[in-house]
């Protein structure tokens, strides 16, 4: 036995306490969340940073825009069906979607619709914070990003059904490309791709789920990379299907899904057509003193295109 | 026990730097970072100080963490080393309960044991290996052994540990290599010792 084992061996031995002590965790936050009235929303830009939103390829249908319900029972899981049979039904589908074979210069505009869980609070910085309540946000959103990432870009925002004025969020360049040239167009090569490039601090099966999404959200993925997503996502361990869910934007779907530490990640397919519809994420075990079946985010792929300009509609 | 160390996105979506960013307009969001480091930050700090002590580092550490999430460089995507840093200078506040906590493993009288006789054999030469390695880390320089235990206990490479500390990478392998023979040295010195009592 070498010196580090035998460190090692002590380290074991010293730690009495097999989980940290659940006390502290309300110590700590009960003094780190100051704030003045009620959050506002943090801004949704998308893609790598605070906010996941979804996307897909191929042009759907503007959706009947309802209000996401607040959650209440999660789906349950169907143990018997076969994730990876959908995810093949899925990949095929993909490969009927459009080769839209976008130019450098150009944009891709993706129009969704996303709802997120915020919490409201109030409380100052020596105070505790006091809870006061959670609502959900939900939006139309249109976004543009540019193809390799140099051009300027735009969010576009709105209450969902409100038919209000947008906000505008200007992207500034450069961004992340919308659009990677040469991503793994077989299972294996994405499979390999998507554990290699998965920078998340995550559980590497979680993470390379996980990555699926962060690939697909608001890019263009030409018909045959996105197929390879889809067979990829077939071989992550813990891959199961929920097969009754609805969309963001209300349509109704079968999810193929992955749950990690009390949250349930789903990418949600048309159950007829198997086209990608959307993903959300939802509380299914213990997490952060949510309520189960609390919907923390989903968002649904009503459009997606390649335009030449800003503010431009396909 | 491997995993409860490994690093987890409570969330999934949201890299620590992008957390702290947005926990600026909405601290509510800081709770994803306690969730993602504590369970690790609390291990390691138990393994040192107790678990008493470890609670009041790890929570001075967030709370640390808090009031300076504005400085954090947000070209680093993961706060880990950021946090290990903090706490690492908490505990070594704590120096001299840091070293009574050692020695009173050291030192500790050897619990009565039953049992078939290779248990006993076994627990006995464990106790006895442990003591030995407690008192070799007591013998190491506090630089030393700070560098060396954050190596052992805790799941961060040496990379990591270089950042931690604020040391060049160069220097984390040469203080732990020696810091490695001096425990070895202890360790066999101990053992002669040990052998020369029992005759």
């Amino acid at each position: 036995m070498d010196e580090m084992t035998m460190i090692k061996d002590l380290g074991e031995s010293l730690a009495r306490e097999p989980q940290a002590p659940g006390g502290l965790r309300h110590r700590v936050l009960s003094s780190t969340r100051p704030g003045t009235a009620t959050v506002r929303r943090p801004r949704r830009l998308g893609r790598r940073g605070l906010v996941p939103v979804a996307a897909f390829a191929a042009v759907l249908l503007a959706a009947t825009l309802v209000v996401y319900g607040r959650g209440g029972a999660v789906e349950p899981v169907d143990a018997s069906a076969d994730a990876p049979r959908l995810l093949l039904a899925a990949a095929e589908a993909a490969l009927d979607g459009p080769d839209l074979a976008p130019r450098p210069d150009q944009l891709v505009y993706v129009e969704s619709v996303d709802s997120a869980l915020v919490t409201e609070y109030t409380g100052g910085l020596r105070d505790r914070l006091r809870l006061t309540g959670h609502h959900r946000e939900s939006n139309e959103r249109q976004a543009w990003w540019s193809v390799d990432g140099t051009r300027d870009g735009l969010v576009r925002l709105r209450p969902q059904g409100s038919g209000g004025a947008w906000e505008d969020l200007p992207l500034t360049a450069p961004q992340p490309p919308a659009y990677l040239a040469g991503l793994p167009e077989d299972a294996a090569g994405m499979r390999e791709y998507l554990y290699r490039n998965s920078h998340g601090a995550n559980p590497r099966h979680e993470q390379a789920f996980i990555t699926i999404g962060d690939l697909i959200r608001e890019s263009y993925l030409p018909p045959r990379v996105l197929a390879a997503a889809f067979q990829a996502a077939a071989g992550i361990p813990g891959v199961e299907v929920v097969p009754n869910v609805a969309d963001a934007a209300g349509r109704p779907g079968v999810a193929v899904a992955r749950e990690d530490h009390g949250i349930r990640h789903e990418l949600i397919f048309d159950a007829k057509t198997y086209r990608f519809l959307g993903e959300r994420s939802i509380v299914v075990g213990r997490f952060e003193e949510q309520p189960r079946g609390t919907v923390r985010y989903a968002s649904a792929v009503v459009r997606l295109a390649v335009v030449d300009q800003i503010s431009q509609h396909p | 026990m491997a995993s409860r160390l490994t690093p987890v996105a409570s969330d999934g979506a949201l890299e620590d730097a992008s957390v702290l960013r947005a926990s600026r307009e909405n601290p509510e969001l800081f709770a994803v970072l306690y969730d993602r480091y504590a369970e690790q930050l609390f291990q390691y700090a138990q393994r040192r100080l107790g678990p008493d002590a470890a609670q009041d580092v790890v929570a001075e550490t967030f709370l640390a963490a808090f009031r300076h999430r504005a400085r954090y460089d947000g070209t680093r995507p993961i706060a880990r080393p950021w946090l290990f840093g903090i706490l690492v200078k908490e505990i070594a506040r704590h120096r001299r309960k840091e070293r009574t906590y050692l020695k009173a493993v050291a030192s500790a009288p050897r619990e009565t044991v039953d049992g078939p006789a290779e248990r006993v054999v076994d627990e006995v030469m464990a106790w006895a290996s442990r003591a030995g390695v407690a008192a070799a880390l007591l013998a190491l320089s506090a630089r030393e052994r700070e560098l060396l235990l954050l190596i052992a206990w805790s799941e961060l490479s040496y990379e990591e540990a270089a950042e931690v500390l604020g040391l060049p990478i160069g220097t984390v392998r040469s203080r732990l290599s020696r810091a490695r023979q001096k425990v070895r040295r202890q360790l066999a010195e101990g053992t002669a010792k040990n052998v020369r009592n029992e005759r």
